[in-house]
């Protein structure tokens, strides 16, 4: 019996608002103030219960209104709408279409959520009960099944549970993919009495949520694993490291931890079996890098963040000296799902070497953004043109870039693979935590891999060298690239140094950072050696390599970009064509996104010839 | 049972807990390193220590990488090479590395021996650091001739806002190597890395002064610098000393050992040795005020005796008579008026010496601390030999006739009848007992100022001058081989508050000092702490 439905009994609708941090930012806490309010004006309080959800992962079309049981989906709800919603919807039966999802492909709106690709070509496992259930009752998780995984498991043995955990084949979603059965392994059979169990939740990616959102929609969910993985390794101490600019994810999972430890499932003899365990939260200060195992452990220890070699692995000597495993939120969240719904199962779903689901958050240039779980192995092109809806203005697709700052980007040949780790790792990319950004022909590759480059050297921790000066160095010679000073060398210096940093830093953080440049520099050279030696941006995408230029067919003077314009470089009578001084503009760019006409272009700029 | 792993196809002992490193280095293989120290917990920083592991995807530092059975080590592949060298080009990137680079290099190193005085560091040539430096070292044996990479020089600005450490991060490579001396040797935790990417840095938290950070100017943070990053203020543009002397500081007693770096016959510099073992925590005092002590410009020089012209005042006068006057009118007191003061700094040859002429001439007690030249006021004491300036010799009623022999002016160095100029450790050979009884040797560094001399010759002139017989030593050795003979004699004692205080007078001297001192106090008492809380 799924939440929606107990409360059925009681009601005859739901009316679910999603108070997830985006929607909460968009303002749901007021819809749901006025919803309460309108119910009361039409007398419908007693029919019809207001509750609210986490994050549905569509947070672009927030804030996000459901009515349960005919499952309606309202998009962008604004306060006004409310009383048109409780007044046609709920008192009358007559759905208000102007308020659905506008699905950007179909060109149509779509009522049922079921029935929007971007959901349907989903398949939603891990990030199932997000925005169906109150992440602040532990009942609504309880009555989707939650918790019976951990009865379950306590009745066998830890070496049973490992072994469940080797066989559904479950890799770490943090990142590197490492066996998760094996790493509990490790941990397990490390000599010694205390150990613990952290919960990786520093997500430091940009544009990076997928882990923020599963804590917000379904804490219980990852803190059921936790407790398993506490009572198969031995650990008696567990921590999130969750980052603090993530306050909800720490409310919520707060609570979970106050009431799961209510009813038993936390404490001494934890429903009677040996596992004793305690869990706290740690706020850590959002560097980037503290999510590397050791840096995060450091500073859980109250020192700098600064990541260590290893061996030894955390597994034999992680916190204080102590065997520690570590794990990401969606790996624990997999495992309990692998102990509510059975490792065959999870098997089932996926590809040989990568079992289970991936979950992305997907960005860029394509229709629908957020964050999606498909399973592992769907090619790249479902993602992008079923889920995401294709690209933006029905465009060029020219790139995707995956794993975040330390990923790459994958060009249009490798639309059709499938996204595993292998896979992946042997295109240049990685999985990484989840990044999925999608490009088009306006993107400038070497922009890109700049941009990602800017990100990683100033997260650096700063200990190695070769990550500390090394991307420095890199990030100054694209930085030279993209403002058309590039030399003839730069490829050369670029290449060598990526490698040197590669193999010569500490940790994956730098070990992985030149990726961007590496996969750039593999499938769209050309972009590099134009704007090295013919100062060219391809995608005209580069400021100091382009002008904006009115077209005199189209400009029917109406002023506008003249007055938008911060440097006063376009002059024009009213009525007449404008024209752009070139030598006065500083190539921002508001004038051409400013346009009605869309009269300005982007032109190449025209080299100074140097005699 | 030994455990062996194979490094460079050499099968090599090792013991368990060693680090690839260390079985590398006992086995005469070397790796290139720039933060790894011995005597220092191992980081993993620099990178240049890195090697290829079998069976590893990326290369490990060995100097955090603890041997393992069986594991198979290559130390030098081509790759590691390269990869070793642009790391390392990487530093000279962000370095003032003009000079390791430069074509004449070879040349110029044979002609410019010292450095030239710049406002800061902008190239070996202007760096202290230049006879020692570690980069130098790496780029030798790496051969780097050129950088290709963009320059990252970072214009910090100099740090020079406490009396004795200039740090100029220009040169840091960020080593750590003085933030775990510092933090994990000492447990000052004075410094630490700050910020993040290429901006971090050492810096104190907060970036307090060094004097607010907790920082009590040991110094160990330069000794271990591989870089000129870090360096004693008054040491900087001195240049290739021309001798360094290991000696015994003479502070007090702790029988520290260093280095006294002379130039143009001055002390210019003061530092441990390098040797590891002699490594031991300086005090302010021996680490940094020793040159400006040595070098001040209120020495003594010249014997002085106060004559009546017009007004009574000190007058020159040549030794002999300085001597003979001293000598002709002692031997009108009788031993019961006589008392002698014993200053902490004298070499025990100059103690023994003191003591046996205190025996001849006088029967009171040999007096040490302030405290008991009062008790010489009640015994009836008219004329007092002391080694030290004390301002209990104007209060001290009955007092006829005062020797003093010391190092610097002072106000009982214009109430003297007799001034007797001598030297200072730095400029004599000697022996020091330190704690638990360790004889130390005080070597002879620089000459002294003037016709200052050692205070044992001084004791034996003036005991010769009095018709003393057993005082006619032609060397400091022939006065060894009679204490190594003699009985021992009774040294007066001193708690360990006197002795860490002792030097603290002396060092009074030296304007860094007072000004560390002083601000110390305001600052532990701005914290509620007593002003006496100076650690010292
Ligand atoms: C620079 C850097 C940042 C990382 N950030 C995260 C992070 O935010 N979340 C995470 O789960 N793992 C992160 N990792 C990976 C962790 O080091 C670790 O591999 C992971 O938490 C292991 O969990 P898993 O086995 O469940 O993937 C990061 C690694 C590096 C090198
Ligand atoms: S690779 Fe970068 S982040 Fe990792 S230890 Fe080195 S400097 Fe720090
Ligand atoms: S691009 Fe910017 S600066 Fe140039 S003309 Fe347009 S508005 Fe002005
Ligand atoms: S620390 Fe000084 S001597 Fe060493 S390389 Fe740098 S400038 Fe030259
Ligand atoms: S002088 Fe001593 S206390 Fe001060 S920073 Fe250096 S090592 Fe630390
Ligand atoms: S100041 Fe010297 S010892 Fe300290 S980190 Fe920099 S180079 Fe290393
Ligand atoms: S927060 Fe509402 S959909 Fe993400
Ligand atoms: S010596 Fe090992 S990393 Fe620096």
């Amino acid at each position: 019996m799924t939440q929606v439905e107990s409360l059925q009994k009681y009601y005859q609708k739901t009316v679910l608002i999603c108070k997830g941090t985006g929607c909460v930012s968009s303002k749901s806490d007021e819809i749901s103030e006025e919803f309460e309010e309108q119910l009361k004006n039409f007398n419908l309080q007693e029919k019809i219960k207001v509750d609210f959800t986490g994050c549905h992962g569509f947070c672009a079309q927030g804030p996000i209104v459901i009515i349960e049981p005919e499952g309606v989906m309202y998009a962008q709800v604004k306060s006004p709408n409310v009383k048109q919603i409780v007044e046609s919807h709920l008192k009358n039966d007559v759905l208000v279409e102007d308020l659905f999802f506008m699905d950007p492909k179909l060109n149509k709106r779509i009522g049922n959520y079921k029935n929007i690709d971007f959901y349907s070509k989903q398949t939603r496992m891990i990030l199932g009960n997000c925005g169906h259930i109150n992440p602040e009752e532990i009942d609504a998780y309880m009555n989707t099944g939650g918790y019976s995984g951990l009865r379950s498991a306590l009745e066998k043995k830890p070496e049973e549970i490992i072994q469940i955990i080797t066989d559904s084949g479950l890799r770490g979603r943090g990142g590197a993919g490492f066996s998760t059965g094996l790493k509990w392994q490790f941990c397990h059979d490390a000599p010694g009495s205390e150990k613990y169990i952290i919960c990786n939740a520093d997500e430091g990616d940009p544009g990076a949520f997928m882990d923020r959102s599963l804590l917000e929609a379904d804490p219980h969910s990852v803190l059921e694993g936790m407790i398993i993985g506490a009572y198969a390794i031995g650990a008696s101490h567990g921590i999130i490291y969750c980052r603090a600019e993530y306050p909800l994810a720490i409310k919520r999972f707060s609570r979970a931890l106050v009431t799961a430890k209510e009813r038993g499932f936390l404490g001494d003899n934890i429903l009677n079996s040996s596992l004793s365990l305690d869990i706290s939260v740690h706020e850590g200060a959002g560097a980037f890098v503290c999510g590397e195992e050791t840096a995060l452990m450091a500073s859980i220890e109250g020192h700098r963040g600064n990541p260590r070699t290893r061996p030894p692995f955390p597994a034999t000597s992680g916190l204080w000296g102590k065997p520690t495993n570590i794990n990401n939120v969606k790996t624990w969240a997999s495992a309990s799902w692998i102990f509510k719904n059975g490792w065959e199962k999870f098997h089932g779903i996926g590809v040989e070497n990568a079992t289970g689901t991936a979950i992305f958050s997907l960005t860029g240039k394509v229709k629908n953004l957020g964050l999606i779980e498909v399973p592992m192995g769907t090619p790249l092109r479902e993602i992008v043109y079923e889920i995401g809806g294709g690209i933006l203005d029905d465009r060029e697709f020219k790139a995707v870039q995956t794993g975040g700052p330390s990923g790459g980007c994958l060009p249009p040949s490798h639309l059709d693979s499938p996204v595993d780790y292998e896979t992946m790792a042997a295109s240049g990319s990685i999985m990484g935590s989840g990044g999925m950004i999608v490009l088009d022909e306006t993107n400038c590759m070497v922009k890109l891999a700049h941009y990602f480059l800017t990100f990683t050297q100033a997260e650096s921790c700063g200990k190695c060298i070769p990550c500390r000066i090394g991307t420095r160095a890199m990030l100054l010679i694209l930085e030279r690239i993209i403002t058309g000073k590039g030399e003839d060398k730069d490829l050369m210096l670029l290449e060598e140094l990526a490698y040197t940093v590669k193999m010569g830093s500490l940790c994956a953080l730098g070990q992985t950072a030149p990726n961007p440049v590496l996969t750039t520099l593999k499938y769209f050279r050309n972009e590099y050696q134009s704007h090295i030696f013919e100062k060219r941006c391809l995608a005209k995408d580069c400021q100091d390599l382009i002008n904006y230029v009115i077209d005199e067919s189209l400009c029917n003077g109406c002023t506008i970009c003249a007055r938008n314009c911060p440097v006063s470089a376009i002059t024009g009578e009213k009525g007449q064509v404008h024209f752009i001084d070139t030598a006065v503009c500083v190539t921002c760019g508001i004038c051409h996104s400013s346009c009605p006409k869309t009269a300005i272009f982007k032109q190449d700029r025209p080299q100074k010839v140097v005699p | 049972m030994t455990k062996w792993m194979n490094i460079n196809g050499r099968r090599v002992v090792f013991e368990e807990g060693e680090t690839v490193l260390e079985v590398a280095t006992k086995a005469g293989i070397f790796i290139p390193t720039l933060c790894a120290r011995p005597d220092l917990p191992s980081f993993g920083a620099c990178r240049l220590c890195i090697i290829d592991v079998e069976g590893n995807r990326t290369y490990p530092n060995s100097c955090t990488l603890p041997a393992r059975e069986g594991m198979v080590v290559r130390t030098a592949t081509p790759d590691l090479q390269t990869v070793r060298r642009n790391v390392f080009q990487l530093i000279l990137a962000e370095h003032p590395s003009y000079c390791i680079i430069c074509k004449e290099h070879d040349e110029c190193e044979k002609v410019r021996h010292g450095e030239y005085k710049a406002g800061r560091v902008i190239g070996c040539f202007t760096c202290s650091n230049k006879e020692i430096c570690e980069i130098r070292e790496i780029s030798e044996y790496l051969r780097v001739k050129d950088i290709r990479y963009p320059m990252l020089y970072k214009n910090l600005p100099l740090e020079r806002d406490d009396p004795f450490l200039v740090r100029d991060y220009n040169l840091c490579i960020l080593c750590a190597r003085c933030i775990r001396a510092c933090q994990d040797v000492l447990g000052y935790s004075a410094i630490a890395l700050t910020k993040r990417g290429h901006d971090t840095k050492v810096g104190t938290i907060l970036e307090v002064s060094h004097l607010e950070s907790g920082c009590v100017f040991c110094g160990h943070c330069i000794d271990v610098c591989p870089t000129g990053a870090l360096i004693a203020r008054g040491s900087t543009w001195f240049g290739t000393p021309d001798k360094s002397v290991t000696t015994t500081c003479n502070l007090c007693s702790h029988g520290c050992q260093m280095v006294i770096d002379v130039k143009w016959d001055k002390v210019v510099n003061v530092h441990p040795p390098y040797e590891l073992s002699a490594r031991r925590e300086y005090c302010v005092k021996g680490r940094f005020c020793i040159p400006a002590l040595v070098n001040g410009r209120d020495r003594l020089k010249y014997p002085t005796v106060k004559r009546k012209v017009i007004k009574e005042e000190q007058y020159p006068v040549p030794w002999d008579e300085a001597i003979t006057h001293t000598a002709d009118k002692l031997k009108g007191y009788k031993p019961e008026e006589i008392g002698i003061i014993l200053s902490p700094s004298l070499t025990d040859e100059a103690v023994y010496l003191l003591l046996k002429f205190a025996q001849r001439v006088s029967t009171n007690p040999v007096v040490f601390i302030e405290e008991d030249i009062k008790n010489l006021q009640s015994q009836g004491v008219k004329a007092i030999f002391s080694t030290f300036n004390s301002n209990v010799f104007s209060e001290f009623d009955g007092l006829e006739f005062l020797i003093l022999q010391d190092i610097y002016q002072s106000n009982s160095s214009d109430t003297a009848e007799v001034v007797l100029p001598t030297t200072m450790f730095a400029e004599e050979d000697g022996t020091k007992s330190g704690e638990e009884y360790m004889k130390y040797a005080i070597n002879k560094a620089v000459e002294p100022p003037g016709e200052a001399l050692p205070s044992w010759i001084i004791v034996s002139r003036l005991a010769q001058s009095m018709g003393l017989d057993g005082f006619n030593h032609e060397s400091i050795e022939n006065l060894q081989d009679e204490i190594r003979n003699a009985e021992p004699l009774e040294i007066p004692k001193v708690s360990k508050q006197q002795l860490e205080y002792m030097g603290v007078p002396i060092a009074d001297k030296v304007e860094e000092f007072r000004l560390y001192i002083t601000s110390k106090r305001a600052i532990n008492q701005s914290k509620g702490k007593g002003v006496l809380d100076v650690q010292i």
